[in-house]
């Protein structure tokens, strides 16, 4: 069953979240592939709502839903933020762009999910990874 | 314990040109600002050749990465490097799908990675 839940904009709360989900990941046996591709997803997009999406405003909320079944796990993460446009990030693996500190945060979550897709305002995105 | 939930650990030592960073366990959403600050340090004050040994290193986001590409590219610009030692598996393909070995080479142990 789905659950859902508000955090504040807060890197610990964060990190408790993400414990907990992973936590309840490894006990359905994903593998430590598997773990590693979902700590990495959801740090990067708990990262993202929290930062530059709430721009760690105390006042502002991110809003987590999950569901871990022995299937798959989803997630989705929205943020109180004005959202963006995912097409507009560039390609973080370009030459011109290798040598550029930030940016590589949604190619991950799309490289390590099996689903990653926003919403049109741009601030939820909703994470898929279906267990081997 | 959880994957990548071990507690971080750095250590950094000057050796003849090199500064040799040591880290171990996870620089994951929490303690990511520490590797920041250190990486941050070490490219201010450091060494021109910069070895990151992250043999015990279990992960690293987005935000740890584009700190080392920020020393990278520093040290470039200053005729230095930093060269990478040992990632484990899970961080190599990490390293592969960013394309980030262009910058971060991999070498398999500390040794190699002191040759000039």
């Amino acid at each position: 069953m789905a659950e859902t839940l508000k955090i504040a904009s807060d890197l610990e709360e964060a990190r408790r979240l993400e414990e907990s989900i992973l936590r309840q990941a490894s006990e359905k046996g994903y593998t430590d592939s598997e773990l590693f591709a979902i700590k990495l997803a959801l740090e990067e997009g708990l990262t993202n709502a929290i930062r530059h999406g709430n721009r760690l405003d105390p006042d502002k909320t991110v809003e987590v839903s999950y569901e871990v079944t022995n299937e798959h796990i989803h997630i989705d993460i929205a943020d109180q933020g004005p959202g963006f446009v995912p097409c507009d990030v560039p390609d973080p693996t370009a030459d011109e762009n290798i040598e550029k500190p930030c940016g590589r945060g949604i190619m991950l979550m799309r490289v390590y999910m099996d689903e990653v897709e926003y919403n049109e305002r741009g601030n939820r995105v909703h994470l898929l990874k279906r267990k081997l | 314990m959880l994957i990548g939930s071990e507690p971080l650990e750095i250590r950094v030592e000057d050796v003849d040109l090199a500064t040799i960073v040591t880290i171990e366990g996870s620089a994951g959403i929490y303690n990511a600002e520490r590797f920041v600050g250190v990486l941050a340090k070490v490219q201010r004050e450091g060494r021109p050749v910069v070895i990151l040994d992250i043999a015990g290193m279990t992960f690293i986001s987005s935000r740890g990465l584009g700190s080392m590409v920020s020393l990278a590219r520093d040290r470039r610009d200053r005729e230095g490097h930093v060269r990478l030692v040992n990632p484990t598996r899970q961080i190599r393909e990490l390293l592969s799908a960013t394309r980030l070995m262009q910058i971060l080479p991999v070498y398999e142990t500390l040794d190699q990675a002191m040759i000039v």
